[in-house]
């Protein structure tokens, strides 16, 4: 079964205030959303990447923890998406690092049972 | 929307990429200069006004030091984003976003039974921003 994984990058706008009061700016970097069926064709954002420029020409994906969650054939195919819709070679991925479990001592221990 | 803790929070490069296990992100301050418009003639109290342009805080972001990560390089000016935790049920996390720079970076203390934490400041230079986006 395959289940179609789409994939589009938003504007990032955010409000500024300047002399005139608050307008609307565009950071040039995009919000990089995805749904399918799974998601009730909700879309869900995993990350940034900025608009590709001559100072930043191969701009890093910055996947949030959304993204760090999925499985790696879906990060995959959600970067190849991205790439393809900014035209880039290649991408390099960041995302959040795995929290540290500490790990709990186990109460179920039977060490003190009798013989 | 609820009212939320900043856990979750997180700090993203445009450029340089690379991530962090930030303990702490403070948020900036903008602050707008008084300028005294008193004169000789002025009565009961000194009169002022605000002035033109807002000035924009460094704020010290605080990390737990990892030796494979290192801290985020002093290069030029790139766009830096602070994601809000996400609300349950939301699309997007409110985000302020706008270009900067680091100014400073502390690499970590090293002291027995204390974990290292390094820091590093950020600018705003104000290119872009810095700007409020929210949450959806």
């Amino acid at each position: 079964m395959t289940i179609k994984l789409e994939v589009k990058l938003d504007r990032h706008l955010g409000i500024q205030e300047t002399a005139f009061g608050p307008v609307e700016v565009d950071l040039r970097q995009y919000l990089v959303m995805a749904q399918n069926e799974f998601t009730d064709f909700r879309w869900v954002h995993l990350g940034y990447i900025c608009e590709p420029s001559d100072k930043n020409p191969n701009p890093p994906f910055n996947g949030l923890e959304q993204f760090r969650v999925l499985p790696q054939s879906i990060k995959d195919e959600i970067v190849q998406r991205v790439r393809e819709l900014l035209q880039l070679p290649t991408i390099k991925v960041h995302e959040p690092l795995e929290p540290v479990v500490v790990a709990e001592e186990d109460e179920t221990d039977d060490d003190d049972v009798d013989a | 929307m609820a009212i939320d803790t900043g856990h979750g929070a997180t700090i993203t490069f445009g450029t340089q990429g690379g991530t962090w296990r930030c303990i702490r992100i403070p948020g900036h301050a903008e602050t707008r200069p008084v300028v005294d418009t008193t004169y000789l003639a002025t009565t009961t109290t000194r009169t002022n006004m605000p002035g033109d342009l807002k000035e924009c805080s460094t704020f010290t972001v605080q990390v737990q030091f990892q030796g494979n990560q290192g801290l985020p390089t002093l290069t030029t000016a790139e766009t830096i984003t602070i994601t809000h935790p996400l609300a349950s049920g939301g699309a997007t996390a409110a985000t302020v976003a706008g270009t900067g720079y680091v100014t400073r970076r502390k690499y970590p203390d090293m002291e027995t039974n204390a974990l290292q934490v390094a820091e590093f400041d950020i600018q705003w230079d104000g290119g872009t921003g810095p700007t409020f986006t929210a949450a959806t």
